[in-house]
Parts: C-alpha cells; sequence; structure tokens
C-alpha cells in the first residue's frame, strides 16, 4: 500500500505522470481544463493562494539567513509541487532553479524511500549531488519535505539557496578543480531531519565541519527548512477550504495550463522557423596546476532553434564539446538557463511553474559538456559558461519578438547573470580562522540594447527583485581578507556600439591590505576572457567579454599613508601607471577561470564585467544620444567620432559637449564611403578563409576545438565540411 | 482588462526611436497588442521607396519581400536584393573583418579589448548603402551563422489565418550558394 494517491506508491505515480505526457503530449493527460471553464476565478484563487505561500515563506525566512548571498541577493527560492515533483508555484527569488527543484523531488521519489527507510511528514532531505540528481553544481544546495493529507502525499515544498561557500579545493562557491572530488561537500538525497527538526549530530553538525564558513551555510539550511514548513502548513489551509477533491484535479489542469499558456505565448509573440547562434568559452588550464589538463583550449557551446508551428520550442545542441577535466561541465544542459530565460521573457506572470519545460524539447549530446554522463566530472563552475550561453538564448528568442514586430520585448544579453568574476576569496583569516566565500558584490548585467532603447545596468535576469548593490555588508565578511573597495564604475567604451548601445560594463576596484594567508579564484562569468560574445543585433557590436586584472604588490599603501590619492577606477589606474604615481610590481590579465593565488599587501584588484551587446548600425544612432555618453565619460570623442560618426567638440568654460550636425552628416557619409571601400564580396573572403581553414593557418586554440569537436559530433563536422566546402573525409 | 491596440502612428514613433521612455513603459506592462505584426508592415510598407510586398521584418533595414513573379528575396530598404530569403543574405553583402590586435582596437582599448586569436569582429554592410546591417563576433575559422531561416508559410498560414497565396519549401538553400562558389573555383584551377 503506497502513500501515493488511491494505494499507488510515489513512483507509480510518477511513472504513470511520465507515460501520460509520452502518449498525449499533455500533462497528466489533461484534455479539458475543466475547472477554468466552470468557474475561473475560483481557480485564479487557488493558484494565487499557492503562490502566496510560496512568496511568503521565502519573504519571512530569507532573512534568518546569515549570508549576504541569501539575504542580499535573494538566491534562494521556494517552491511547491505535485506529488510526482511537477512545480505548481513558486516564490521569487532564485527562479532559474525550478527546473532544478523539480528533478530533485523526482530524484527523490525514484531512491523510493517509502519502500526502504518510510517517508514520513516532517522528513527533511537534503542534496548537493549535481550528477546524481539534476542540479547545476554542488554550492547549489536543495532542501525537500513531502506535504501529507489523510494519509496520502498530495505534494512537496523544496527550497533552493546558493551557499557562497562549500568547502571545495579553493574558497567559496566556485572551486577551482578537474573532478567532482574538489567541488565541495556533497551528499545526495539524504534525509537531513525529522519531525521537522534538522539532525544537529548527524547532519549540522557535519556542515560545521564541511566548510569554511559553516555558519552561512547552516542558517540557510534552517531558513529553507523552516520555509517549507510553512508552505506545507499553507497548503493543508488551501485544502481544507477548497476540499480535497477540487485540490488533486486542479494541480493537475494548473500544470496543464502553464504547458498551454506557454505554447500560445510562442505563437502569439515569436516567428516560427530556425534559428542558430553558439557560444565560446576559454578553458585555460595551461599552468593552473590540473594534473589532468595541462592545456588551453576553447569550449564550444552549439545552439539550435527550432520553433514548431505549435509552439513548442526544439533545442539541438549537438555540436557542443566534449566534458573535460576542468570545473565547467554542466549536469542537465541548459534547462535551468533555458527555464529562466522563458520566464524572463515569455511567462512573466508570475506563474512560471512545469508547463515551460514540457513546452520544450532539448538534445544534449551524452559525453558532452552539457550532459557529461560520467557522474564525476567537475561541475563547480558550470554557471560561467551557462551565464553566457544564457546570453544566446535571449538573443536567439530576440529574432522573434523583432521580426513580429514586439521591439519592446528585445533584449540581447551578454550574460543570464554576472556576478563578482570572483570565484571565491578566502583561507585562513584573523586568529587563523578558516573563512572563504564567493563575493557578489554586484551580481547584474549590463543589459544589451532592445529594439526600441539602450541597455540597462542592474538587470539580474536570475533574481530581479534582489538588492544588488550593498558594498558594506561584503566587506563584513571581506574584512577577514583585508578587502577594502576603492571604487565601482562604469567602464569606459565598453560595450556593444548600436543605434542603441549596450549598456557599459562596469568594474570593480578592491585593495588588499595586510591579508592574512587568502587567495583568491576568479571566475569570469558570462564567457570570461577576451573571447568576444557573438552577438549584436541588426548591425549593432557584440560587447567584449569579462576580464579582470590584478596588480600585485602596488604602491597604495605608501600613497595612503603619505595622503596622496588613490585610483577609484581602470581610467585613473592607466593614468597613474602611464605619470608614474602608481608603481606595479606585476599586471597580470587574467582572460579566464583561474586557480588560487595568494594575495599580498598592497594588491590590487579589478574585475571588470561585460557589457551589453548592440542593435542596428552605429550610424543611425542619435547624435544627442551621443553626447550624452559623452558627458558621462561613456565614451572617448575619439571613437564617438570613429565608431559613432558624431563630430562633438566640449567646451572648459561651460563644461559642456556640444554636437556639430552638419560634419556629423558629412562624417557620415565618409564612412559609408569608408565601408564601401574596405568591405569586399563575402564570395572573395570565402575563397581566401577557405584555404586557411583548409591548410591549419589559424591560432592553435582554435584548430583544436574544431579537431575536437568534428570528432565528437557528426552533425559538427558536416556543417563546417558544407561551409567551406571540404572534402568529405575532412577532418582536422 | 481588454487587450490594447496602438494607432499605426504610435507604432511609426516606435520604430522612429520617438517614442518617450514612459511610453515605452506603458507599452512593455501592458498586455500584448495582439495587432502589432500587421500595423508594423504597414508602418515599414509606407516608409520604403519601393512596392514589393513586405513579409517579414529581419533588420533595421532589411525585409523579406514578395516580388511579383512570387518569388521571395531579402531586400534592403535601399533596394538592395539580396537574392532568395532562403540563402543567407550575409554572403551576397560586403564583408569586413577586424581580425588583429589593431583593428580590433579600433573598437576597444586595451585592457577591454578582444583578443584576435580567439575572435575576429565580421561587419556585413549592404554593397548598395554601405549600411552596416550586422556584425558577428566568432573565431577564426568559424562558420558565418545562417542566424535566422523563418518558416513564412507556417507563419502565415498557421499562426496569422492569414495564407499566402503561393508557398515556397522551407529549406535552408545556402548550402546551393557555396556549392556553387566552389565549383567555380573548381573551373577556374581547370
Amino acid at each position: 500500500m503506497g502513500i501515493g494517491w488511491g494505494g499507488k506508491t510515489l513512483r507509480q505515480m510518477l511513472e504513470e505522470s511520465e507515460r501520460a505526457f509520452r502518449e498525449t503530449g499533455r500533462c497528466y493527460g489533461i484534455e479539458r481544463l475543466t475547472l477554468r471553464e466552470e468557474d475561473p476565478l475560483k481557480l485564479e484563487r487557488f493558484q494565487w493562494r499557492m503562490i502566496s505561500a510560496t512568496i511568503g515563506a521565502r519573504d519571512t525566512v530569507k532573512y534568518a539567513c546569515a549570508s549576504p548571498g541569501t539575504r542580499e541577493l535573494g538566491e534562494l527560492i521556494l517552491l511547491y509541487h505535485t506529488p510526482e515533483g511537477d512545480c505548481l508555484a513558486a516564490s521569487q527569488g532564485l527562479f532559474s532553479h525550478i527546473h532544478i527543484l523539480s528533478l530533485g523531488v523526482k530524484e527523490l521519489i525514484r531512491t523510493d524511500r517509502e519502500a526502504t527507510t518510510g517517508l514520513k511528514e516532517g522528513d527533511i532531505f537534503g542534496d548537493c549531488d549535481p550528477p546524481m540528481s539534476g542540479g547545476a553544481h554542488p554550492a547549489d544546495v536543495r532542501t525537500f519535505t513531502p506535504v501529507f493529507w489523510e494519509g496520502e502525499v498530495v505534494g512537496w515544498a523544496s527550497g533552493i539557496a546558493h551557499e557562497v561557500e562549500v568547502g571545495g579545493a579553493s574558497p567559496g562557491a566556485y572551486p577551482f578543480g578537474w573532478e567532482i572530488y574538489q567541488d565541495g561537500y556533497r551528499y545526495y538525497m539524504r534525509r537531513i531531519g525529522e519531525n521537522d527538526l534538522l539532525y544537529d549530530q548527524d547532519f549540522l553538525k557535519q556542515i560545521e565541519r564541511c566548510c569554511r564558513m559553516p555558519v552561512l551555510w547552516i542558517l540557510d539550511e534552517k531558513a529553507r527548512a523552516s520555509g517549507l514548513i510553512l508552505i506545507r502548513e499553507r497548503i493543508k489551509e488551501i485544502i481544507q477550504e477548497f476540499g480535497i477533491d477540487y485540490y488533486k484535479r486542479a494541480i493537475r489542469e494548473i500544470a496543464e495550463e502553464g504547458r498551454r499558456a506557454f505554447l500560445t505565448k510562442v505563437r502569439e509573440r515569436l516567428v516560427p522557423g530556425r534559428i542558430r547562434s553558439a557560444f565560446f568559452y576559454p578553458v585555460l588550464m595551461k599552468g593552473q596546476g590540473n594534473p589532468y589538463n595541462d592545456e588551453d583550449s576553447m569550449m564550444h557551446i552549439h545552439a539550435e532553434l527550432t520553433i514548431r508551428d505549435d509552439g513548442k520550442l526544439i533545442w539541438d545542441f549537438d555540436g557542443t564539446s566534449r566534458r573535460g577535466w576542468h570545473p565547467f561541465n554542466q549536469y542537465g544542459g541548459e534547462d535551468h538557463v533555458l527555464v529562466g530565460h522563458m520566464i524572463y521573457q515569455l511567462m512573466y506572470d508570475g506563474r512560471g511553474n512545469a508547463g515551460i519545460i514540457y513546452g520544450m524539447e532539448q538534445n544534449y549530446p551524452p559525453g558532452s559538456v552539457l550532459n557529461p554522463v560520467y557522474p564525476y566530472a567537475s561541475c563547480s563552475q558550470c554557471w560561467s559558461v551557462h551565464s553566457g550561453a544564457g546570453g544566446i538564448l535571449s538573443h536567439m528568442i530576440s529574432l522573434g519578438f523583432y521580426s513580429r514586430g514586439y521591439l519592446e520585448e528585445v533584449n540581447t544579453l551578454a550574460a543570464y547573470e554576472h556576478w563578482s568574476d570572483i570565484g571565491g576569496i578566502g583561507g585562513s583569516g584573523l586568529d587563523e580562522a578558516p573563512f572563504g566565500f564567493s563575493w557578489f558584490e554586484f551580481s547584474a548585467t549590463s543589459s544589451g540594447a532592445s529594439g526600441v532603447q539602450d541597455g540597462v545596468l542592474g538587470l539580474a535576469v536570475h533574481i530581479p527583485e534582489t538588492d544588488m548593490a550593498d558594498c558594506e555588508v561584503w566587506e563584513l565578511p571581506g574584512a577577514q581578507a583585508g578587502l577594502i573597495y576603492l571604487g565601482r564604475l562604469y567602464t569606459r567604451e565598453d560595450q556593444g556600439y548600436g543605434r542603441y548601445k549596450g549598456c557599459n560594463g562596469y568594474h570593480t576596484l578592491v585593495f588588499f591590505w595586510n591579508p592574512p594567508k587568502v587567495t583568491v579564484t576568479t571566475e569570469p562569468s558570462a564567457g570570461g576572457g577576451r573571447p568576444i560574445h557573438p552577438y549584436g543585433l541588426y548591425g549593432g557590436y557584440p560587447p567584449p567579454g569579462p576580464w579582470s586584472l590584478l596588480l600585485k604588490k602596488t604602491n597604495i599603501p605608501e600613497l595612503i599613508k603619505n595622503k596622496q590619492p588613490v585610483p577609484h577606477s581602470l581610467t585613473e589606474v592607466l593614468d597613474m601607471i602611464k605619470e608614474g604615481r602608481l608603481k606595479v610590481g606585476s599586471i597580470e590579465l587574467r582572460q579566464g577561470s583561474t586557480n588560487s593565488r595568494r594575495l599580498e599587501h598592497g594588491d590590487l584588484l579589478i574585475i571588470q564585467r561585460a557589457g551589453g551587446p548592440g542593435l542596428g548600425d552605429p550610424i543611425d544612432r542619435q547624435p544627442e544620444d551621443v553626447k550624452n555618453e559623452l558627458a558621462q565619460g561613456w565614451i572617448t570623442q575619439k571613437r564617438a567620432e570613429a565608431i559613432y560618426g558624431v563630430v562633438a567638440s566640449y567646451s572648459e568654460e561651460t563644461a559642456e559637449w556640444s554636437i556639430d550636425l552638419k560634419a556629423t552628416e558629412q562624417k557620415r557619409r565618409e564612412i559609408r564611403e569608408a565601408r564601401k571601400r574596405r568591405g569586399i564580396p563575402t564570395k572573395e573572403w570565402w575563397k581566401k578563409e577557405r584555404q586557411r581553414f583548409l591548410h591549419k593557418d589559424i591560432s592553435d586554440i582554435m584548430v583544436k576545438m574544431y579537431r575536437e569537436c568534428m570528432a565528437f559530433s557528426q552533425k559538427f563536422a558536416n556543417e563546417l565540411i558544407e561551409f567551406w566546402q571540404a572534402p568529405n573525409d575532412f577532418t582536422y | 482588462m481588454t487587450q490594447p491596440s496602438y494607432s499605426e502612428d504610435v507604432i511609426k514613433l516606435m520604430v522612429e526611436g520617438k517614442l518617450s521612455p514612459e511610453a515605452i513603459h506603458e507599452i512593455i506592462t501592458s498586455p500584448k497588442d495582439l495587432d502589432r505584426f500587421e500595423k508594423c508592415l504597414s508602418v515599414f510598407q509606407k516608409r520604403v521607396s519601393w512596392t514589393d510586398k513586405i513579409l517579414l521584418r529581419i533588420g533595421e533595414h532589411l525585409f523579406i519581400v514578395q516580388k511579383e513573379d512570387g518569388s521571395r528575396v531579402t531586400k534592403c530598404e535601399c533596394g538592395m536584393e539580396f537574392g532568395d530569403y532562403r540563402v543567407d543574405w550575409k554572403l551576397n553583402a560586403l564583408i569586413y573583418v577586424r581580425n588583429s590586435a589593431e583593428l580590433l582596437e579600433e573598437l576597444w582599448p586595451w585592457p577591454i579589448s578582444v583578443n584576435p586569436e580567439w575572435s575576429e569582429i565580421r561587419e556585413y554592410y549592404c554593397p548598395n548603402c554601405a549600411t552596416q546591417l550586422w556584425v558577428e563576433g566568432l573565431p577564426p575559422g568559424y562558420p558565418i551563422i545562417h542566424a535566422f531561416l523563418p518558416d513564412i508559410d507556417t507563419f502565415y498560414r498557421e499562426w496569422l489565418g492569414k495564407p499566402l497565396k503561393q508557398s515556397v519549401e522551407f529549406i535552408d538553400k545556402t548550402p546551393e550558394l557555396l556549392h556553387k562558389w566552389k565549383e567555380e573555383l573548381d573551373d577556374s584551377s581547370d
């Protein structure tokens, strides 16, 4: 006798639901939305009561957390699921993790607890083992509890929070490693409490031993568990009010309605057809102490989207690189960002639920970096790649919005999200106390242009309502590292130029004063380093990628001692170096993820996040808008003229810029003439480039990428052979 | 809340970039006007100097149009035609490639700039009016990405409920053009 409905086991219920979808193409095989037809307002009330339960719980327990990642950033989300694990309602917060939690519930059901150790109300389960249970990386720690009604499991409450320190090989949430054993403390679908209490000795004490700042994880866990109990009790009130029969039917219809709503939105706002894009991420392992991989390589994410006539989105990632001995492997493919993006771009009415994933199909080639299969691959820095790959997903969907006429919905992103690009800071702090954290000091994106306006700063797709800019709270744990903020500013000319420009990227300067034994690991989000993002739109430029500069042993301590000015921006750093006022031991440009480096007194770290992509020909930009950019210091006069064709001058007297419109018109004509002179027919370019490609006359890192991807993916090999008209048996 | 519908004047202001931020915000936060596509087509049709029927806009100055003989071509606002829309129009454009540190630093200064061993910037211009129609940032040797191949007949028939009189096969014809280029190379080397 199972604890599912009508005596079934939960596994039976899960298998039935999966079969129903396979056979009918509808969630739970639901054909008619009878409750919506009979009394739409009642169903509306029911659904929003569930959503409110999750929102209320999450917004309450958030303040029990010590971690600024959870409290200020809000990287916490609580969900409610069907008994089979499909998401019904989600709080605000980290909504890209809706799917991760659903996968977790389903995996928990598959471990068949009711047959082995039993499953009862008050049981609390936890998981942070992504290869086994559909997570992304171990830092995404999940908690689950069943909801019973009259002896049957009627649903699950779940929660996830991003822990900022996970006890990995290097401090923070993104340890640098090459196999799962460096990724941090992991447990797989483990009972971590019962009777609404977390185990003390058997769980909380273990957390104290496993990571560098256990108080952050422990309080997050207590917050998650408390939140789930709050949700459970609210659900019981809802069932009491609406009746169990209504509840059971309603949760099925809500899932199916979500699927239909998703397909409807696609047909309403996009255009059917085929869309292609690609993303590249530098995997720089040379000299980083990785015994299995001492080479630099370039990861390739190949994306093709078919928007079908019924509105279903078919994603194919065949052509993507093989998994490797590096921390960027991604279990679950791009599902996490796919669901997040679909909520962000299409399903933003607050009801984001399981319907979205049922409106899509995804192909992640087994053995690829998006579907490692091998359960021991490192995935601690998967979000670096997810983030940038998520950007191309937004770009691909935006092509549909644009052609459909919904220009305001176009939103190209360089990154689904940014964070500090500090994978982690930590080590042995004051009094040799271990500490470590990932520094989410400004986890927001410079968005790209839309079809009607420039990109904006501070877009946090993954947590729309976050409080991102709180420097002071991050100086609290940072104090142990001797971390001192010197500035945070837009980066001049780091943008995708266009008729509408992407918002400038921005950078943060931090200085280290007598750090004890402290290391820093950088992990540039969203592409990392200096491969360009592939996408501006319609003549707009892509933005350069993120990077960081580590200036070792500067003379900033002496400048402070002598009451001299210190730099507060990248521009000031570069000017002061040129003028000889800022002395530096060495400068390291870090273009990709790097292993721990010891920090020393006087070190200066500049972390740069990418700007946003542009849209449209830059010489179509309104001159007044360029004038504003000049006034804000976002662009130099030289590039305003060279790229935008805007001729401007500055008056010291009035401290204002002015535009010479006639000269601007003339300059723009000259730019067009110059384009005609320097541009060659694509056919001529193709002929020459073909020779380069066939004779491998390109950089070694690219030769390696093509070789590996052609060997791994016949589809990509065919694409290359077809484009370059190479012999059918051509290989690298 | 009823479904909104905006006048062609408003759509025209949007296309021209003259709507206020407040008006844009109002549009973004309202339910979608379901007649946007038709209104946009009408606005674009009135802007262009030629009479071919616009089927779909695929760029700031780029359209898929239907010719009198029923064929469908990609066409620039200036009148330049790029051939069958099922062939990636970029293959019939002008291209300029920034693949050196010097050329890339014309766009972005160090240390912001891009590593030319990893990426090159490909600018595509209309051969007639020299508008910059598209920019790709891709590794050296990477194929030109045929970004968007719309299924126009399905769109009109199934989604808009207004089937076009003549339909064409939904197929990517870019490989045919590439094959033709290869044959020309072979012929010229004979």
